[in-house]
């Protein structure tokens, strides 16, 4: 009985291993589409990672780092682009994961260990890949189906892909160079064979993936380049959709400031090592000169819109407190809880005249949605930390 | 091919330039373990782990075995000549639907908030699969006329 199941175990691994030595001979799942997949999502992870690190310091700034005021849109291009190739990503992965789907069934598992722990890397660079895509789109299109935070766990997966991603560029680059650029003295006849097999079904398939992924990109992207916006129908948000023609994230009632907000012996206190320096009302700041700039709102999720805003230099009015000079200051919310309730100015933006306490925006009093009667909006900060409804300001 | 299955020639030389690749990928992955476990009550590493594992074995066990059987079904239900512009249409298709899928069900849409999710999500989609599968049919029959003596 032994014998016939290992023969029939055997017959069955047999068909497996035709199955795949057939489908390795289809160009779409040859070494020369899995190499130049293999890049372009290469490049598309790399740009996300390291414009993804670059939002993740921003908001969680290490001693060593400070975040310019200038220029005032990087911040916009920094995240649109992130959310972009992340986007751009989606069809890539899965035409590779199809491409290279046949080799999983390679069999020995593994000649060696050292190639065992590289084949084991796979998990962690294929999960992660999809938790980072899944969880990034989901995250864009505002749903949260996860007990996780989705910041806290896109970043310590995105090391865990990373770290993965190069141990498999590593892995790969030699055969990658041999069949997009064969030299012919040195490399197999089998490397540059591979080039010439079914030339135009592998473009075929690679031009269908490569126009996914610009189709999927144009479909998102209008809602922070503006001028492709009707062209973007699948965009979670639109740059000139919301109360005064753009988007808000936090409303006034779900922050819990509809009435708090409205008072009309609204303040705004200057504190500095627990003491209170000064407390503003409304109207005071009302009545200070102000200032004008344009400024884009650039969102964490890749929506973001020009706006002009009016209001008091956040420099003045600690001036005005008897602070000469500020290394940094808290900006506090009238909102009672919530991560992003609370937000640090440092030295460079506090030093930039635009980095304003808006009364208004295309010269009309704030929406409540968008901070009425006063908010923090400066020139390249991601909107979570552009803080609504201002009460309190701590300096230190 | 030699290395098609990631197996070299010279497996020795290989390792050598090739473990300390090992070690620091697998440095970077610890890095983004301990991350995880630093800020516990918001990354949910346990959680994290599960994720990353389900999704693997989701498309291993599921995705790519639909997807092998729509390419086997297509290839044979439909003549040589609309092979390839179905299969694609098919999958680009797919990619819009999932894609869409929260959209279209709106779960992101928060009622205070007019600005998260406004477009009509489900008109968008069927016109964007629309162009899908007009370009697959156009190709169908670009190749049709061409073929004919």
């Amino acid at each position: 009985m032994m014998a016939g199941l290992s023969a029939s175990v055997r017959a069955t691994t047999d068909r497996v291993q035709r199955w795949r030595d057939d489908r390795l001979a289809d160009s779409r799942h040859g070494d020369r589409v899995a190499a130049i997949l293999g890049i372009a999502l290469g490049v598309a992870f790399f740009v996300s990672f390291i414009t993804g690190l670059l939002s993740h310091l921003i908001q969680h700034p290490p001693s060593w780092f400070e975040w310019p005021a200038r220029p005032a849109g990087l911040y916009r291009v920094t995240q649109g682009l992130h959310v972009a190739t992340g986007i751009a990503s989606v069809p890539l992965l899965f035409a590779k994961l199809w491409s290279v789907f046949p080799r999983l069934f390679q069999w020995p598992f593994a000649t060696n260990w050292v190639h065992l722990l590289e084949r084991l890397s796979l998990v962690p660079l294929v999960g992660g890949a999809i938790f980072l895509l899944i969880t990034g789109v989901a995250n864009v299109e505002l749903w949260y189906p996860w007990l996780f935070f989705v910041p806290s766990a896109h970043y310590a997966i995105a090391w865990v892909t990373m770290g993965s991603l190069f141990i498999h560029v590593v892995a790969k680059i030699n055969i990658s160079r041999r069949v997009l650029w064969p030299n012919a003295l040195t490399d197999s006849a089998d490397d540059i064979t591979d080039r010439q097999s079914d030339p135009q079904g592998r473009r075929r398939f690679l031009t269908v993936v490569g126009a996914s992924s610009a189709a999927l990109v144009i479909a998102t992207v209008g809602q922070t380049v503006s001028p492709l916006r009707r062209l973007s129908l699948l965009a979670p948000r639109r740059p000139d959709v919301g109360v005064q023609g753009f988007p808000v994230n936090k409303t006034a009632i779900e922050a819990g400031v509809v009435d708090t907000a409205q008072a009309a012996d609204y303040t705004v206190t200057v504190e500095s090592k627990g003491k209170v320096l000064r407390v503003f009302t409304i109207d005071e700041i009302r009545a200070m000169p102000t200032r004008t700039a344009t400024l884009p709102i650039a969102c964490v999720e890749g929506w973001s819109a020009n706006r002009t805003w009016t209001g008091v230099p956040l420099r003045s009015l600690i001036e005005q407190a008897g602070v000469e000079q500020a290394r940094e200051v808290t900006v506090e919310s009238l909102q009672r809880g919530g991560r992003y309730r609370r937000s640090i100015v440092f030295s460079d933006q506090l030093g930039d005249d635009d980095t304003l306490l808006a009364l208004l925006v295309d010269g009309e009093p704030l929406a409540a949605d968008h901070g009425f009667p006063i908010r923090l909006i400066g020139p390249n900060r991601p909107c979570v930390l552009q803080t609504k409804w201002v009460t309190t300001l701590v300096i230190r | 091919m030699s290395d098609s299955a990631g197996i070299s020639t010279n497996d020795r030389t290989r390792n050598r330039t090739f473990l300390p690749a090992l070690v620091i990928g697998w440095a970077i992955i610890a890095y983004g373990a301990k991350t995880a476990l630093d800020d516990e009550t918001d990354a949910h590493p346990f959680a994290l782990v599960v994720h990353v594992v389900a999704f693997d074995l989701a498309h291993d066990l599921f995705v790519a075995p639909i997807v092998l059987m729509i390419g086997w079904l297509t290839g044979r239900l439909l003549p040589l000549v609309a092979r390839g512009p179905v299969r694609a249409a098919c999958a680009v298709s797919a990619m819009f639907v999932i894609f869409a899928y929260p959209l279209l069900h709106r779960w992101g849409r928060r009622p205070t908030n007019s600005s998260t999710l406004p477009l009509e999500y489900g008109r968008n989609l069927v016109i964007l699969i629309t162009i899908v599968w007009t370009m697959a049919l156009v190709t169908i029959a670009r190749r049709v006329v061409r073929a004919k003596p």
